[in-house]
């Protein structure tokens, strides 16, 4: 006997063993399991997921200074930590950013939009700084305390210029 | 080539290279190149602002002169000017060029220091305020070209 298992909307089924005892049987189980979990997550939840795993590898790429070929400060588990609630903090309809360290150590997340509209946001100690070029002399700069949500210039600039079709 | 003549021929190049002559002011029309070893910073075939923001500790970017160089000499000072000078075995991955007038109209200054080449330079005048260096490094990305290293 064995279980049958469709996943909502892929039209995708996986099936196992109703009872399995041995250590693979119980190995795929939870490996299924563990599939089933991740289809199951809304998409907005997998890209944040996807860029927290770049900031691990961040982690693990720039943990020396001089990452950058030049005298780079290391990327501290505190600049990721802030990268992560900024991450948190992002509105759920605009485009994917690009997660990019600084040689001042911190972490920026970016977006680019053709060679126009280029915007950047990074946490600096517990300043959120941002900037924009939004084509022709068009820019947007500043600073505000970061408390883990988006002040609403950041907001509206995101919603603006940088949002998912 | 063998392990001494090879670096024989890597030190005669190296002196070579070091007898170009540029003018000790740069005018406002010359090819300016950063090299880039971060792949994050040419992500997507696109320069990041990152990979131009000033060092905290020299306050600047430490960039060459390439005009008028074939592509194969700007590699050649990337590689035994840059990539040489450190211990870590990191290789310059790209480089971005961009005219000097840009950086210029950013109102940023360069610098001619010739050490270790005759061609090396300083991008200088960063403003010590975040989100203006960051404007002044992203609109000098949007107007870099980016060359690979290949």
């Amino acid at each position: 006997m064995s279980i049958r298992l469709a996943i909502a909307g892929s039209g995708q089924t996986f099936s196992w063993p109703e009872i399995g005892l041995s250590d693979e049987s119980k190995h795929i189980r939870a490996r299924l399991l563990k599939i089933l979990a991740e289809v199951r997550q809304p998409i907005s939840f997998s890209w944040r997921e996807t860029l927290k795993d770049e900031l691990d590898e961040i982690v693990r790429e720039c943990s020396e200074a001089g990452w950058d070929g030049y005298d780079a400060e290391p990327v501290s588990v505190e600049s990721v930590t802030v990268a992560q609630q900024l991450i948190d903090a992002l509105p759920e309809h605009i485009t994917v950013p690009n997660v990019v360290p600084e040689p001042s150590g911190e972490v920026g997340l970016e977006w680019r939009n053709g060679a126009q509209k280029y915007f950047s946001l990074t946490v600096s100690g517990t300043e959120l700084v941002y900037a924009g070029i939004f084509g022709g002399f068009c820019k947007r700069y500043g600073e505000e305390r970061f408390f883990g949500a988006l002040p609403t210039a950041v907001l509206q600039i995101l919603s603006q210029y940088f949002t998912e079709a | 080539m063998g392990l001494y003549p090879r670096q024989f021929y890597r030190y005669f190049l190296s002196i070579l290279l070091k007898l170009d002559r540029v003018p000790a002011v740069v005018s406002s029309g010359e090819r300016i190149s950063r090299f880039i070893f971060y792949q994050r910073h040419i992500k997507g075939g696109e320069i990041r602002a990152a990979a131009f923001l000033p060092s905290r500790t020299s306050e600047d970017t430490s960039v060459y002169r390439t005009d008028g160089c074939s592509e194969k000499k700007v590699w050649l000072l990337g590689n035994l000017f840059v990539e040489r000078l450190r211990r870590d075995g990191r290789t310059v991955l790209a480089r971005g060029d961009v005219i000097s007038g840009t950086v210029f109209g950013q109102d940023l200054k360069i610098i001619s220091t010739p050490r270790p080449h005759p061609r090396h330079a300083v991008i200088c005048n960063w403003p010590d305020d975040k989100p203006q260096q960051l404007i002044k490094a992203m609109a000098l990305a949007l107007k870099a070209t980016l060359h690979l290293n290949q």
